[in-house]
């Protein structure tokens, strides 16, 4: 009964926070990483996420997908209770979390249509004729519609990256969680890259994105978050 | 002009050089061939060609792997442009050195060529490497660089070496590649194929692949590999969480696949997948020893 009482308490807070984290201590195996994190995303937000290397942006990432796990604080992420994960629920939560990481690239031995697929085959889908309306969809996401059937070495970096946008929208994700999304592109595609992220979180998936890109962060200004002295803050460190 | 280098390991290469040695002569150009044996137990009276102007050959009595042997033989060249060969090579193309020769121009620039299978396959016990080496390998649309045969610089070359740490077999090129890539350095694929004639038997060419495996999960702590298929493939089944179910299904067929793998006619799918059950069950031991 009480289970299901807080179930219901969690379903009805996601409806207004996707993501809400309370006094939340954020460890990497055995270590502290950060402290006393309290943060709120809501259906749509987009947030940059900054700080130096090391500061703890990854562990943090970690945690809001279930990879490590939150020891102490209260956290819940589209329904699920961050510190009461079970194995069955992993899955089920990165399914509603899109990620775009460096070191999440596309498989290059195939389309881009086949990375999609392969993807979908992975979290469970097997109907044929809704895989393909879906593939349809999330290219046309991203203006890739007639590049499906190109090998990733015939795609420019910036289209590229459209794709991995593509692949990490197949399962209608709530939040996207993206490391550096611009990192390795010009300025010009940067921007674009930029414009079309803004664009998906304006149609209602949230996404916290690591940056380091200053002109970037200057030119789409969005709310910010600062990951410094071992906690995650609103505003910039400030020099004394 | 140009030094070719071949490791030799346990293998006859006596018509290899030979063959290099007459296209060499025939463009007129200033080589010198260098093979040693990297303590081979058979060496197939291959001190003949030392008989040969220009071949220098050398027996090292000691194994001291692929990646120490390399750079032993760039530290023997004496010309600026190196041509490294894999022993167990036989050249099909009457122009093999010539398209090599001709590159030497381009600076900043490492040349390589493909790797072919003969088309028919006689033994039944070493169909596996036959047929993956066929019918994967050399019919990829992106040639993927191969320490197979390739040509390089020697100032470039000394910038990184082969990594001497790596003792064991298996993905050695790759830190390379990635390495000169990393430096900003082209790759360039050249139309110009040797036929790979060193057959494994199966069960044989199983254990390398595992070996393989091995070294890729310890390298990939020390280098970035994130370009790796198998590390690709299985991050985003990490990601999804349904790597534990690839172990299992991994762990209750292994051998029902080896005998398949091992038999006259495998399967690549099930090699494929082998590989993949493989190296996730082993990084999942890594990562958590216990």
């Amino acid at each position: 009964m009480l289970d299901s009482i807080s179930h219901l308490e969690n379903k009805i807070n996601s409806n207004i926070n996707l993501l809400t984290l309370e006094n939340c201590f954020i460890y990497q195996s055995n270590r502290l990483i950060l402290q006393d994190v309290s943060l709120k995303i809501d259906k749509g937000d987009f947030f940059y996420l900054i700080g130096k290397t090391g500061s703890g942006k990854t562990s943090l990432f970690k945690t809001l997908y279930g990879d490590n796990k939150l020891r102490k604080g209260k956290g819940q992420i589209a329904g699920f209770n961050l510190s009461k994960l079970s194995d069955n629920d992993i899955p089920k939560l990165r399914r509603k979390i899109g990620i775009i990481f460096q070191d999440f690239q596309l498989l290059k031995d195939r389309t881009i249509n086949e990375n999609m697929l392969f993807v979908m085959r992975a979290t469970g889908w097997n109907n044929k004729k809704k895989m393909n309306t879906r593939l349809n969809e999330v290219l046309d996401a991203v203006k890739m519609s007639t590049k499906g059937y190109k090998m990733p070495h015939e795609l420019s970096g910036g289209e590229q990256q459209r794709a991995a946008i593509a692949r990490s929208l197949i399962n209608k994700p709530k939040l996207i969680l993206a490391d550096e999304p611009t990192g390795n592109l010009d300025p010009k595609t940067s921007e674009e890259i930029m414009s079309l992220l803004l664009n998906i979180s304006k149609q209602g998936t949230s996404i916290l994105m690591i940056s380091h890109d200053k002109y970037l962060i200057d030119k789409f200004p969005a709310k910010k978050l600062y990951c410094y002295n071992s906690s995650i803050f609103h505003s910039p460190e400030t020099v004394n | 002009m140009l030094s070719i280098l071949i490791p030799c390991y346990n293998f006859n290469v006596r018509k290899l050089v030979k063959e290099i040695y007459k296209q060499a002569n025939s463009i007129n150009i200033q080589y010198e061939i260098i093979c040693i044996e990297d303590g081979s137990k058979k060496t197939y009276f291959n001190s003949k060609i030392s008989e040969l102007n220009n071949v220098n050959y050398i027996v090292n009595s000691r194994n001291i792997g692929r990646s120490q042997m390399r750079n032993l033989l760039a530290e023997k060249a004496k010309y600026d442009w190196l041509l490294f060969i894999d022993c167990d090579s036989e050249i099909i193309n009457k122009n093999f050195i010539l398209k090599y020769i001709n590159k030497i121009k381009h600076c900043n620039t490492i040349f390589y060529g493909g790797t072919q299978y003969s088309i028919k396959h006689k033994k039944n016990d070493n169909t596996l490497h036959w047929k993956y080496g066929k019918n994967v390998e050399s019919k990829r649309k992106k040639k993927i660089f191969s320490s197979h045969h390739f040509m390089i610089e020697r100032k470039i070359f000394n910038t990184i070496n082969f990594d001497n740490k790596i003792k064991k077999y298996g993905h050695e090129d790759t830190v390379f590649y990635n390495q000169l890539k990393e430096r900003k350095y082209k790759f360039q694929y050249l139309d110009n194929t040797l036929l790979h004639i060193g057959i494994e038997k199966n069960k044989n060419y199983i254990k390398k692949t595992k070996q393989s495996i091995n070294n890729l999960i310890e390298l990939k702590e020390r280098y970035n590999l994130s370009n790796i298929k198998i590390i690709k493939i299985n991050k985003i089944l990490s990601y999804f969480y349904i790597n534990y179910i690839l172990i299992l299904i991994y762990s209750k067929y292994e051998k029902k696949i080896y005998k398949n793998l091992t038999s006259k006619n495998p399967s690549i799918i099930a090699f494929q997948f082998y590989k993949l059950g493989y190296y996730s069950k082993k990084l999942k031991s890594f990562k958590n020893p216990n």
